[in-house]
């Protein structure tokens, strides 16, 4: 039986306590602090299995649940709290700066699509950030602690780490919120601090921990060996050449090559990933790029991010590492979302200074990418767009005709590094029909899928599909009026929860990465006649007969 | 031929949404905003239930997949959701007084409009349970995503 059925237990609270009836549970007037914690099947992610916190030597190893009475939490875990919150405080100014400056006036609450989508007032970044700040009050501020009655402070319990759970897994560290903040907070780091703090005692989720082992182990997320690695990727170029005729020519840790490629893992091993990769392959052939993947350097997304601030830098060093290793010039980088976060943000300060690379030069255009000067990687979409405005690509638009597309910005391309138009311009020369969804729903005002920053699991639906709503809401809109069916994104978590997302909400619309319509585009030398796309769906117009 | 209960709801269709609306928020526990993006498509969900609610249509069947497309990722049980249709039992008689009629229902309507709502429930549910057995089907699909390369080379 399935294991969302309820048990009768279950079924009996639900009936004898809780009866069905309107209006029992009628909060309104009431302070936020006695709204309730539930947790429910669907609302909550599974933990980390043990196992898995012994690999990483997380403390508080165990098996629990979030509907447990008793989370088990480890003897004196007040104080890992107390010591960890002032130990953060100490070492990240931006953070205690965020606690401090707050004024409550509310810009930041209707931003979030979490609030958005489940109208739950918690959602409201000043209320989820309230959720700390209310602990942080109790205990350190010496006026707050005097004026504790004015100063919304409460104590630390057992109950208050249960709703930061809860909802600071409500919250995708997108920073929409921050867009709109007059002082500049940034909600997001107010999340990952609270995630590190939780972590401290063992409080986390498996959907997080278990890619941070797999990267920890062998590199990527999924925990694919190197010899898989590389299968996989030949068996793309199988399927390239059936469709096209070309047979490219990746290496794999080739030292001497120009540039080190690295993408996120789901471009190697998932629907539709895999579909953007082979995107990638037939551009780098069609310019003659010198370029190798690293079997090492597998992955760039890193879920460390989501974790703590070390195992951000511990999993992000073997970029530097490879790159160092095989002695490139620079690194190009594929399309993800949090991965270029973490490198533009982050990785210069936390592994740099990259001195032995250099700054990056396009081998065909010549162009100086100087925005890249510190960190040494440019963004994919950044590469393209200077190929084709340097009229360097034979593109046929045409043969993504069959594909009426929108554009959805990925929060941390868009919002972390200010890349608005690059993607765009890509997309317009690849393909013909292009339509933008509403204006306060992209750029930097992007919704988020609703499972970023590591909450794409499958026990935790409910809230995805509405988390995920307002983008929902967006898309919908262009399916209606200019009957848009397909969803171009340029992040590897946009490109696995996206097509969830859009069959329940707006069926009929499919998910796309931007360099799969690249490579549908991509007129090769010496190729065969095109009829199908990437995914073997036919191309209009361009069947057997066809002209 | 008109249904009583039914010219009721279609002089009072503004008054009858806005009480109806105002229920169903309070399925939420006071856990959602009226003006959010979430509650105006259940506005427009209930809209177009009780534009369509008299006979069944593709119209009728639409709009209940869109409600039940909400709630079915809600926290709350199946029952309370449902109790929804409840609510409508009493609020059509009661703003059917406020109407141009200036009289009540007669039994016989009452009579018709609980058989009729009591249909619309039952639909509601087979709607409600089609969106679950399609959260599950997503689940699966993701699964089935991600390890994409895998099963095709176990396919091979």
């Amino acid at each position: 039986m399935s294991k969302y059925v309820p048990k009768l237990s279950e079924l009996k609270q639900e009936f004898e306590k809780k009866k069905p009836v309107l209006l029992k549970e009628d909060y309104s007037g009431k302070e936020w602090r006695d709204l309730p914690v539930e947790f429910r099947d669907g609302n909550w992610c599974f933990p980390g299995k043990p196992e898995v916190l012994e690999d990483l030597g997380f403390p508080n190893p165990r098996k629990w649940a979030a509907t447990d009475a008793d989370w088990q939490l480890p003897d004196g875990w007040e104080k890992t709290i107390r010591d960890g919150l002032k130990s953060r405080l100490k070492r990240f100014r931006s953070f205690k700066l965020f606690l401090d400056t707050c004024v409550r006036c509310g810009a930041c609450a209707d931003k979030c699509h979490f609030f958005l989508g489940t109208g739950d007032p918690k959602n409201m970044p000043v209320l989820r950030a309230e959720l700390i700040r209310s602990v942080y009050r109790n205990d350190f501020p010496l006026a707050e602690k005097i004026l504790k009655g004015f100063s919304g402070s409460r104590k630390l319990t057992a109950e208050v780490i249960k709703e930061w759970h809860l909802y600071f897994n409500q919250c995708t560290e997108c920073r929409r919120c921050s867009v709109f903040c007059p002082m500049g907070i940034d909600t997001a780091e107010i999340t990952m601090m609270a995630r590190e703090l939780l972590n401290l005692i063992g409080v986390n989720n498996n959907w997080i921990l278990a890619p941070v082992s797999n990267c920890n182990r062998t590199g990527n997320h999924l925990g694919i060996e190197p010899h898989t690695f590389v299968q996989n990727i030949e068996s793309l170029v199988e399927d390239i050449e059936d469709l096209t005729g070309i047979k490219v020519n990746p290496t794999f840790n080739r030292k001497g090559a120009e540039i080190l490629f690295i993408t996120p893992s789901g471009d190697v091993f998932g629907d539709p990933g895999v579909y953007t990769m082979m995107g990638y392959l037939l551009l780098f052939h069609h310019i003659g790029l010198d370029y190798t993947i690293s079997t090492y350097a597998s992955e760039g997304g890193n879920f460390g991010m989501f974790t703590s601030n070390e195992m951000m830098k511990k999993l992000n060093a073997k970029m530097y590492h490879e790159a160092k290793r095989l002695g490139v010039k620079w690194i190009l980088g594929g399309e993800c979302g949090h991965m270029w976060r973490v490198v533009h943000q982050y990785m210069d300060t936390m592994n740099g200074p990259a001195d032995f690379l250099e700054e990056p030069v396009s081998p065909i255009t010549g162009t100086r990418f100087s925005n890249a000067a510190s960190t040494k990687m440019v963004h994919i979409a950044e590469f393209t767009a200077d190929l084709i405005y340097h009229n360097k690509l034979k593109l046929d638009p045409k043969r993504n005709d069959h594909l009426l597309t929108t554009f959805h910005d990925s929060c941390n391309v868009a919002r972390g590094m200010g890349m608005f138009e690059e993607p765009r311009y890509v997309l317009r020369s690849v393909c013909n029909s292009f339509h933008e969804m509403a204006e306060n729903t992209i750029r930097e005002q992007t919704f988020c899928c609703g499972s970023g920053s590591g909450l794409n699991a499958e026990e935790f639906m409910d809230i995805r599909m509405r988390g995920g709503f307002p983008r929902a809401s967006a898309v919908r809109q262009v399916q209606e009026t200019h009957k848009v069916n397909t969803l171009v994104t340029i992040c590897a978590i946009d490109r696995a929860s996206l097509p969830t997302l859009m069959t329940y909400w707006n069926p009929g619309v499919s998910v796309y990465g931007l360099h799969e319509l690249v490579g549908n585009a991509l007129v090769m030398k010496g190729e065969k006649k095109r009829t199908e796309d990437l995914r073997e769906s036919p191309m209009t117009g361009l069947g057997e007969g066809e002209e | 031929m008109t249904i009583e209960w039914g010219r009721a709801v279609q002089e009072n269709k503004k008054n009858i949404l806005d009480a109806w609306m105002s229920r169903s928020l309070l399925l939420f526990s006071g856990k959602m905003a009226a003006a959010s993006p979430v509650a105006e498509a259940l506005h427009q969900a209930l809209r177009m239930v009780l534009d369509n609610c008299e006979k069944n249509s593709e119209l009728l069947t639409d709009g209940l997949v869109q409600l039940s497309r909400i709630l079915a990722v809600q926290d709350m049980p199946p029952s309370q959701a449902m109790s929804l249709f409840f609510e409508l039992k009493k609020i059509i008689p009661e703003l059917s007084l406020k109407g141009s009629q200036k009289q009540s229902l007669k039994q016989l309507d009452l009579d018709a409009l609980q058989n009729r709502l009591e249909e619309l429930t039952l639909k509601a549910f087979d709607s409600y349970m089609m969106q679950r057995e399609k959260i599950c089907q997503l689940k699966l699909d993701e699964n089935k995503r991600m390890l994409f390369m895998q099963l095709r080379r176990a396919d091979a």
